[in-house]
């Protein structure tokens, strides 16, 4: 079973996060497999799904739900870098209409605007 | 290496021997990386368009978890029906003859349209979206133009059979390869984004961002922005790079001569463009 769960601010700071940040946890049975969060100062996100998880549409639902929490606080846009060879990350970036800003060292940055 | 029994199947099907086509050049994936270095980590793509290209010029991907280049080897991550999510989600494909495949993938060519991007000589590779269509086509292909001259007749029909829809993500070469001068300068910690409308559509313009300064410049402007950098450069590494990259790189080498040639005639910094 599959589970979205946003921690509590202690579980944060737990976990080395910021208590400001959305932070939201990918459960798999009783396992954390993956980690989504957006850092509010910066407006970047960050997905990551355990290798051995990937391929079955966890980053992309992940994703989902860091837009609808980005969206119930009213955030206009947020940003999502990948390598640029990941392909997984563009075509789920592509899906939420991310657009291309920047290529550095081949990170690549897109905006992900939340109020279309 | 071990092939899945759903690829072993679809080879059979098919009568597709995959051990000898594989021996062809043409079954070699290559990569943005591999065609070009600073498109793979400057690359900048400011526009996009629908156009058709044929699959025979699609010569392979980005994707950097799948380490076979070879596709006839490759395709066995793609499809395996106790596979991931990923991996099951498209295996109906296997199924459709070369005669068949492009009518039934038709209207999935409107709906999700495949993405390639543009790299120079038109070569295309598959950017974003559609990566199982394009292993099957590809594979159909390479089977179908097996020993056909490249210059023949068949060999340009099968080239139009293959021709399917795209959305097409261009990379512009000025911005791209300005992005790699600025960012990759020894001295100054210079960042370029491109301009977005209220829309969040690219204007044309870049920002340019250097000690918390922002500049916004047209491509006239970033040019003559960078002639400055580049005459006011003494790091002799920086310029060695340039120059190797104008020996491996033909369209780096004509962006520099077009706008920077004091650079590669070794006399950098003594005559402004």
């Amino acid at each position: 079973m599959i589970e979205y769960l946003k921690p509590l601010d202690e579980i944060k700071e737990i976990l080395n996060l910021e208590r400001s940040n959305i932070v939201i946890l990918v459960k798999k049975d009783l396992n954390i497999i993956g980690l989504g969060k957006i850092n509010l100062n910066s407006l970047d996100g960050y997905l990551l799904i355990e290798k051995s998880y990937r391929g079955n549409g966890y980053g992309k639902d992940l994703l989902y739900q860091l837009i609808d929490e980005a969206k119930k606080i009213g955030l206009e846009h947020m940003y999502i870098s990948c390598s640029n060879d990941d392909y997984i990350i563009k075509k789920i970036v592509l899906e939420v209409k991310g657009v291309h800003i920047s290529t550095n060292n081949n990170e690549v940055k897109y905006i992900i605007p939340l109020n279309k | 290496m071990v092939i899945n029994r759903d690829v072993l199947n679809f080879f059979e099907m098919h009568d597709i021997d995959f051990k000898e086509l594989a021996l062809n050049d043409n079954s070699r994936i290559s990569s943005t990386k591999e065609l070009n270095k600073i498109i793979a980590d400057y690359g900048i793509h400011d526009s996009e368009k629908d156009e058709e290209v044929s699959v025979a010029d699609i010569i392979g991907y980005n994707f950097f978890e799948n380490q076979n280049k070879n596709i006839f080897y490759a395709i066995n991550d793609f499809f395996k029906s106790n596979g991931s999510r990923y991996q099951q989600r498209s295996i109906e494909l296997l199924n459709y003859s070369s005669d068949e495949i492009m009518n039934k993938l038709g209207p999935s060519f409107k709906e999700q349209p495949i993405c390639i991007e543009e790299l120079p000589g038109n070569k295309y590779l598959i950017s974003s979206n559609g990566l199982h269509r394009y292993m099957i086509l590809r594979i159909h292909f390479l089977k179908e133009s097996n020993g056909l001259d490249k210059d023949s007749k068949e060999y340009m029909e099968l080239k139009t059979k293959y021709k399917i829809p795209v959305r097409l993500k261009k990379v512009n070469l000025i911005k791209t390869y300005a992005n790699y001068l600025l960012s990759s300068h020894p001295e100054l910690g210079f960042n370029l984004k491109l301009e977005l409308n209220d829309n969040y559509e690219h204007t044309g313009k870049v920002i340019l961002e250097l000690n918390n300064k922002q500049y916004i410049l047209d491509t006239d402007e970033l040019i003559d922005y960078l002639n400055d950098v580049l005459i006011n450069t003494q790091d002799p590494k920086y310029f060695d790079l340039i120059k190797m990259y104008s020996e491996r790189y033909e369209s780096f080498k004509t962006f520099i001569n077009n706008n920077f040639a004091y650079v590669l005639r070794n006399d950098k910094g003594a005559k402004a463009k």
